[in-house]
């Protein structure tokens, strides 16, 4: 037997609405989290912006569609942003399911790749004391990169030729 | 060799290299007295390695932490970190080259300088995880260097 989940989302216009409803219901979730964090009452927010208290109220119970000004406005004035992001349809609900985190669609594209000299990465390789320097040489491209590894192990700890030694006193 | 000579070279040798990592190797430190201590005494030795590969830098550090009155040792820590340079061009023949005096220099103006935030952050941890005070080691000065 098919749940009411399954029933209402197995048609294209009822799985838009579940995804409209949770939208929604994310966008109220995130207000009355940023108010519980600012410690502000509706009316506090309401002063803050200038508007009646009533106005604030609707808002808060999510009451008609929020534009997108309105959301940022509130979010602000309780000293917060919205920051967002893309996941594939039906995701959160598999998300659910699995009782996992929601995973993104893409990764950030925001974040700038880290540049091909920029780190190496220490490796144990077993059966030998000396850990293993890997050192990436990556090529980036706008959708993918290619990284190869070249490995070298670090010197040993006798081979080091003394340069000098000092003391610190604090 | 003088000040500026070193200098010059330690720079031209900047420019043959990349960063590659800074890395612990050793890292540790045992509680003998209780106390929460007054003074921090730390020895620094360094040393370098040159392979076809890399340029490392290894830095020994030794200390332990005192009481104003005495002589005995509240703790005693020790932390090692290598500074690993590679070569900025892949291909480069004989990229660095042995020369003992500039190899001291780029070590004193460069890699000691690169190692100090994480030795900083090393004896931080080890002191306090020893139940010492929040020791956090002077900036680096000039007249520190090795």
């Amino acid at each position: 037997m098919r749940s009411l989940y399954e029933r209402v989302t197995a048609t294209l216009k009822g799985a838009r609405a579940v995804a409209a409803a949770r939208l929604r219901h994310e966008v109220l979730a995130l207000l009355h989290q940023a108010q519980l964090a600012s410690r502000m009452t509706q009316s506090d927010v309401a002063r803050e912006l200038g508007v009646r208290r009533s106005a604030a109220n609707q808002v808060f119970r999510g009451d008609g569609n929020i534009r997108t000004n309105t959301l940022a406005e509130y979010l602000h004035a309780m000293g917060f942003e919205a920051d967002l992001r893309l996941v594939r349809a039906g995701e959160p609900r598999q998300a659910a399911l699995e009782q996992r985190a929601v995973r993104p669609a893409f990764e950030d594209w925001r974040i700038r790749r880290p540049q091909p000299t920029t780190s190496g990465v220490f490796v144990t390789n077993e059966g030998d004391d000396r850990p293993v320097l890997v050192r990436w040489a990556a090529t980036g491209r706008t959708e993918s990169f290619r990284v190869e590894a070249e490995v070298t192990t670090l010197p040993a700890a006798n081979s080091f030729t003394p340069l000098g030694k000092r003391m610190f006193t604090t | 060799m003088n000040d500026s000579m070193s200098t010059r070279d330690s720079l031209a040798l900047a420019e043959l290299v990349e960063l590659q990592d800074v890395s612990a190797v050793a890292f540790s430190g045992q509680r003998l007295k209780p106390g929460r201590g007054s003074n921090l005494q730390l020895s620094v030795a360094a040393g370098f390695a040159l392979t076809e590969q890399a340029l490392s830098y290894k830095f020994d550090l030794d200390g332990s932490l005192v009481d104003v009155d005495e002589n005995d040792p509240l703790v005693q820590l020790s932390l090692s970190l290598v500074v690993t340079y590679v070569p900025r061009n892949a291909n480069a023949e004989n990229w660095v080259g042995g020369d003992h005096e500039r190899l001291k220099a780029f070590g004193d103006s460069f890699a000691w300088p690169a190692a100090y935030p994480f030795v900083r952050e090393g004896v931080t941890a080890i002191l306090s995880r020893l139940g010492a005070d929040a020791y956090q080691l002077p900036m680096l000065r000039p007249s520190d260097l090795l």
